[in-house]
C-alpha cells in the first residue's frame, strides 16, 4: 500500500507514545508535547489503534486462561492459622477460581486478592497485580511467578513434586504451605507449614545455592545474595493474613502501613500530616477498605479524615 | 465511559476485528485512490469520539464508520465521478458481514502473536519478552540487559509496531500499489468475471 513516510512516521511516533503512557504517568513536559500532537484525527487514530494494540497483547498472554468464579467457598484456612471468622466472609466474596487446566495463566489485577484452586487440588491465593504460569506435567507440577507475590497451599504427592521458579529460584514443595514474592530480581520466600528446598540456577548451572527451608523459616534472595532467617509465627502469620483478605500491623510504622494498605486501595490513603508516620499501629484491617483504616488511624493518634474523590487524606486534627 | 475503560473496549471489541475491516477495505480503498492505513486512523478517531457503552454491535459499527469515511474521502476528492460515489452508498455492510470473513479466535490470536515474537530482532524480541510475558517494568528490563530505559522504549514500540501490524494483517498489504486507475480497472475487472 502507499505505505508513504508521513504515515509510518505517523505510526512509529503513535507506537512510542503508547509505550510511553504504558510506562507510567508521563512527566509534566510529556503530557503536554501528547496533547498537542494528538490534536490530529490521524495521530488520534493511529495511537488509539497502538494502545489498544497493547492491550490486546497483555490480554492475549494473561486473560487465555481465566475461568469463571465458582459460587462456593470452600475453606483453605489452617488450624495453623488462626484468624477471625469474618476472614471466610471476605474469601467467599471475592469467589474461588477454579483453573482445572493443567497449563495456563492465573492474573489478579491490581487492588484484588484472587484465590484459585489448581487441577491437582493446591490452593494458591494471588496477591495484587499478580501473574502465575502453571504448567504440570505427569512427573512434576510447575508453577511460573512472573511478577507479585502468592501463597501455595500444596496438595501432597511425593512423586510429583510442586515447584515455584521465581526468575531463577526454584522453590520446591511435596506437601506444604508457603509464600513466594517476586520484585524484578529479588525474591522472597516464606513457610508456614512443613518444609521447602529452595535452589537458584546461576548462569544456566543448577543447584548453585541450595537451602531447605522449614516452617516460620523465610529467605530473602536477591541476585547475588541469599539469607535465610527464622521469623516468629505469630510474624507469618501476619505476612499471610493478606490471602484471607485481611492485613494485620503489629507495630509497624503507619507509614509503612498505609504503603501496604495503599496496594489493595481503589482510593488511596495520604497522609498529610509527616509527624504521625512514625507513630506505631496495631490491628486488622479489611483490605481494600481504606476508609476504614484511614478512620481507625485518625481516631487513634488524633487527627482527621478528609475524604476527596481522589484519596483519603488524614490530617492533624 | 473512562479513558482507560474505552481502550479495553477498543482491545476486545474493534482491534480483533480490523483485519476484516482492512480485507473489505483492499478490495475498495485502492479504487478511490486512498490509503488504507489512513481509513483505519480515521475509524478509530471517529469510534473513539463516540460513545463506546452505547456501540452494541461494535463489528459492524465499525464497518459502517469506515464506509462513512471513504464517503467522505471521496467527496472531499471532487474528481470521483458520480459513479464511483454511487458504488460507496451502496457497499453491503451486511452481506460483508455474513461473508466468510472470519474473526480469529483468541487462542488463534495468541499463537499468531508468539510466531511474531519469535520473527522480532534479537535484541528487541528480548526486551520485548521481559516486559510483557515476564512482568518486568520498563527500568527493571533496562537493568537487567544493561541497556537505557529509553533504548527499552525504542524496542518496545518497534516491537508494538510489528505485532499490530501482523494482528491487523496491515503488513499483508505491504508494499502493493494503490494507483486508483489500476484498481478501478482491477476491481472491475473482477466483478466482470463475477
Amino acid at each position: 500500500m502507499s505505505r508513504n513516510g508521513d504515515g509510518d512516521q505517523l505510526r512509529a511516533e503513535a507506537a512510542v507514545w503508547a509505550v510511553r503512557l504504558d510506562r507510567g504517568q508521563l512527566s509534566e513536559d510529556e503530557a503536554a508535547e501528547l496533547a498537542a500532537w494528538e490534536q490530529d484525527p490521524q495521530r488520534l487514530g493511529a495511537l488509539v489503534r497502538a494502545r489498544s494494540g497493547w492491550l490486546r497483547i497483555n490480554e492475549l498472554v494473561s486473560a487465555d486462561h481465566q475461568q469463571k468464579p465458582t459460587p462456593s467457598g470452600f475453606s483453605w484456612r489452617r488450624a495453623g492459622v488462626g484468624l477471625a471468622a469474618s476472614a471466610c466472609i471476605v474469601l467467599a466474596a471475592g469467589g474461588w477460581m477454579l483453573a482445572l487446566s493443567n497449563i495456563g495463566w492465573i492474573t489478579a489485577p491490581e487492588n484484588h486478592i484472587r484465590p484459585v484452586a489448581l487441577a491437582d487440588g493446591s490452593r494458591v491465593v494471588l496477591d495484587t497485580a499478580t501473574v502465575l504460569q502453571v504448567r504440570f506435567r505427569p512427573a512434576q507440577r510447575d508453577v511460573y511467578l512472573r511478577r507479585g507475590e502468592a501463597i501455595f497451599q500444596v496438595a501432597h504427592n511425593r512423586l510429583r513434586p510442586f515447584v515455584v521458579h521465581a526468575g531463577d529460584v526454584d522453590v520446591r514443595a511435596v506437601g506444604t504451605r508457603f509464600s513466594v514474592r517476586r520484585d524484578g530480581t529479588n525474591v522472597r520466600v516464606l513457610v508456614a507449614e512443613g518444609t521447602v528446598e529452595v535452589t537458584r540456577r546461576n548462569a544456566g548451572q543448577r543447584d548453585s545455592v541450595h537451602q531447605q527451608l522449614a516452617a516460620n523459616g523465610a529467605l530473602l534472595a536477591s541476585r547475588d545474595h541469599a539469607e535465610a532467617e527464622t521469623l516468629a509465627p505469630r510474624e507469618i502469620e501476619r505476612r499471610f493474613a493478606w490471602s484471607d483478605g485481611l492485613l494485620m500491623f503489629d507495630g509497624q510504622s503507619l507509614a509503612t502501613a498505609i504503603l501496604e494498605i495503599n496496594r489493595y486501595a481503589e482510593r488511596p490513603v495520604v497522609l498529610d500530616d509527616p509527624r504521625l508516620g512514625d507513630r506505631s499501629i496495631v490491628g486488622v484491617f479489611k483490605a481494600g477498605e481504606s476508609e476504614d483504616f484511614a478512620e481507625s488511624a485518625a481516631a487513634a493518634f488524633g487527627g482527621r479524615v478528609i475524604l476527596k474523590d481522589s484519596a483519603i487524606h488524614i490530617a492533624a486534627r | 465511559m473512562k479513558r482507560d475503560e474505552q481502550l479495553l473496549w477498543f482491545a476486545k471489541e474493534v482491534l480483533p476485528h480490523e483485519a476484516a475491516l482492512r480485507r473489505w477495505l483492499g478490495r475498495r480503498a485502492g479504487a478511490f485512490a486512498c490509503d488504507p492505513d489512513e481509513i483505519v486512523q480515521e475509524t478509530y478517531a471517529r469510534l473513539w469520539a463516540a460513545n463506546a457503552a452505547l456501540i452494541l454491535a461494535p463489528r459492524a459499527y465499525m464497518f459502517v464508520t469506515a464506509r462513512r469515511v471513504l464517503g467522505d474521502l471521496a467527496r472531499r476528492a471532487r474528481i470521483v465521478s458520480i459513479e464511483t460515489m454511487a458504488d460507496i452508498e451502496a457497499l453491503n455492510i451486511v452481506g460483508e458481514e455474513s461473508s466468510a470473513e472470519r474473526t480469529l479466535s483468541a487462542r488463534e490470536e495468541l499463537a499468531k502473536l508468539m510466531e511474531t515474537v519469535t520473527k522480532l530482532p534479537p535484541q528487541c524480541r528480548k526486551v520485548f519478552e521481559l516486559r510483557k510475558f515476564e512482568g518486568f517494568s520498563q527500568r527493571e528490563t533496562a537493568q537487567s540487559l544493561g541497556i537505557s530505559e529509553s533504548t527499552v522504549e525504542k524496542h518496545l514500540s518497534k516491537a508494538l509496531q510489528v505485532i499490530l501490524d501482523a494482528m491487523t494483517g496491515a503488513d499483508e498489504t505491504d508494499g502493493m500499489d494503490w494507483n486508483g486507475a489500476r484498481h478501478v480497472a482491477k476491481r472491475r475487472r473482477r466483478s466482470a468475471q463475477g
